[in-house]
């Protein structure tokens, strides 16, 4: 990814990263990332995308510093990864959510927040806004995290990751473990924080999901890119053009068919766009939700 | 550099909330403070010496039961983040890690604190339910304070009652409530025992005595010491080793320990392990407490100071080998 593309100005930096894993006898046993570098800059998403076992969370562990590479070095805010200062200005969900199950969701933001050394009025605050914000306030902040289903334990981690109102936003499988209201509202979440301004870097192995809120993508495959860039640019078939109409009578669409073949075109298909099975699930949810609404209120 | 330091204390207070709140923790401290509390009552054949043998079994299982406690909470909590992933994220924030490490340690030593201040208690309960010593022309032999002894069992009970009442009237969690009881509870077993002769006869309030044997206060404290330097060792080894190997080993370095001043005395390879182990006779000097000895409190702070420099220079080392770690 080019400098043109982020505007010069970097917030996310890594060239030539290397991890390779070696055994208790220092032998190299797998190489998991090689040769990977990104750029980013402020207001893009960027989709970290691969197989299971491809070096997506390798790479995001090498860009926290929280692994050291083999070679290659990382940037983050033009500091070292492991500066606090740096560390002070990122976010991190980790792809398990990984938290400690004794503490409340309130105790494990508080927790967090004293990592930031957040003064007290504020770390109350941002507890209590980011609770609200991903869906756990009331009972549930109370109860120890360790009682919580996969998806609520997720939404703790996603609350910790915006705790210090982060620059960049680093999400390693965000939508893991949530139901599709969850997961459309870490995607929501995803557009606003980018609309916002602010970095995101996610990694992902679900193609949907990355295609509706990333700006750009790296596919990587056995550790290395194996494709990189714009999701527009990659995914563009310029030798295809789409119409989409609405209030046409029926039967016409297969004149107009007619005149595209006429006029040279090939390959030509007529069909009904669909909606998604997630915006259909997300439409019907509504619905009930509302019709329950309206039957309470009579 | 307060950024970075100012994180040692959330992390140890998160380390000692997790720690209290391990079933483990509870069900060591509960037979601990149970066997301690009975073991006067099941003595036979003292001779005269109940109260001492009270206060050296009540002092061996608070110096067991505590590195057990250490181990659990020293020897696992670090491992587990590690492998889990906790760690990850704490250190993904402004955290360095010396300061991640300091602060698992820290937690580790105030449960190992909240440990042993319960347990004294019970050691203290312990001695004056064993001290009576009667002789008459007939026959000689112990007289047990039947009322300590009874004191010091309801203790625990109630903790658990409490804590229990607690927990199902306000969700409120178990674990800490439990210790919260156990902690506040023989303070007040003490003041109402003081109303009463050993004999169980009522002294009222003009005669209220604590009537506890407070001799014992700097031995606890000197154990707490020593179960500080355990948590050290295996704090920092388990920066390289999963939890079963480092509490294995950090066991072994205690052991050692023990025997340390014997190895002092003979060749090089004696003195390179007196150096290098940490010499728990220092801490275990029940014997000063025979015959109404005291423990001096100069060899106490000598011992304090002992300890703070081997936990620091553990943690050192701990530091260098958890620096450039893969998380």
């Amino acid at each position: 990814m080019t400098e043109e593309t982020t505007g010069g100005r970097a917030t996310l930096e890594a060239e030539g990263l290397r991890k390779v894993f070696r055994d208790f006898w220092k032998r190299p046993r797998t190489v998991a990332v090689d040769g990977v570098s990104l750029r980013a800059g402020p207001g893009e998403v960027i989709g970290l995308l691969g197989p299971n076992g491809s070096g997506k969370s390798t790479t995001i562990k090498m860009i926290l510093g929280l692994l050291q590479p083999s070679a290659g070095r990382v940037r983050l805010f033009g500091l070292d990864p492991s500066s606090p200062a740096a560390r002070a200005r990122l976010g991190y969900l980790p792809e398990l959510s990984n938290l400690h199950k004794f503490l409340t969701p309130r105790e494990t933001l508080a927790y967090y927040a004293g990592l930031f050394g957040m003064p007290a009025a504020l770390r109350r605050d941002r507890t209590a806004a980011l609770l609200r914000r991903v869906g756990l306030d009331g009972r549930a902040a109370d109860r120890p995290v360790g009682e919580f289903s996969k998806g609520m334990a997720r939404r703790v981690g996603l609350a910790q990751a915006l705790l210090n109102d982060p620059e960049l936003v680093i999400l390693d499988e965000p939508t893991s473990g949530l139901d599709p209201v969850g997961r459309r509202e870490v995607k929501d979440l995803v557009r606003e924080l980018g609309a916002e301004g602010r970095t995101v870097l996610l990694s992902s192995h679900l193609l949907a999901e990355a295609e509706d809120v990333c700006t750009r993508v790296a596919i990587l495959v056995d550790g290395r890119v194996r494709a990189e860039g714009r999701l527009a640019d990659l995914l563009e078939r310029r030798d295809r053009v789409r119409f989409t109409a609405a209030g046409l009578p029926d039967g016409r669409a297969e004149a107009f068919r007619r005149e595209l073949e006429a006029a040279g075109a090939t390959s030509v298909e007529v069909d009904r766009p669909a909606l998604t099975l997630e915006n259909y699930f997300l439409e019907i949810l509504r619905r009930t939700r509302a019709e329950e609404a309206a039957e309470e209120a009579k | 550099m307060r950024r970075v330091f100012g994180a040692i204390r959330p992390v140890a207070v998160s380390t000692a909330i997790e720690g209290l709140q391990q079933p483990v923790v509870l069900l060591l401290s509960l037979a601990c403070f149970v066997l301690v509390a009975l073991q006067p009552v099941v003595q036979l054949h003292t001779f005269g010496d109940s109260a001492r043998l009270a206060r050296d079994c009540g002092m061996g299982f608070l110096l067991v039961f505590g590195v057990l406690v250490a181990a659990f909470t020293a020897g696992s909590t670090l491992a587990a983040e590690i492998r889990d992933g906790t760690a990850a994220t704490a250190l993904a924030k402004p955290v360095s890690r010396p300061a991640f490490l300091v602060g698992k340690f820290l937690g580790s030593c105030a449960v190992a604190a909240v440990f042993a201040w319960c347990q004294t208690w019970a050691v203290l309960f312990a001695q004056r339910t064993a001290e009576a010593w009667v002789e008459t022309a007939k026959t000689a032999g112990d007289r047990r304070d039947a009322l300590c002894a009874l004191l010091s069992l309801v203790v625990p009970a109630l903790a658990l009652g409490l804590a229990a009442l607690v927990n199902a009237r306000t969700r409120r969690r178990f674990g800490l409530w439990f210790f919260a009881f156990l902690a506040a509870l023989p303070p007040l077993a003490a003041a109402l025992l003081g109303l009463f002769a050993r004999d169980g006869s009522w002294l009222g309030l003009a005669g209220w005595s604590l009537g506890l044997d407070l001799r014992v206060v700097p031995l606890a404290f000197q154990l707490l010491l020593l179960v500080a330097v355990f948590c050290a060792i295996a704090t920092a080894l388990t920066t390289r080793l999963a939890t079963g190997p480092a509490v294995a080993l950090s066991f072994l370095v205690l052991m050692l320990g023990f025997l340390a001043d014997g190895a002092a005395a003979g060749g090089p390879a004696g003195k390179l392990l007196y150096a290098l182990v940490p010499d728990a006779q220092h801490f275990w000097t029940a014997d000063a407490l025979a015959r109404g000895g005291t423990i001096p409190a100069a060899h106490t702070l000598r011992a304090a100071l002992y300890a703070a420099t081997y936990c620091a220079a553990v943690l050192a080392l701990g530091c260098v080998s958890f620096r450039k770690k893969d998380l």
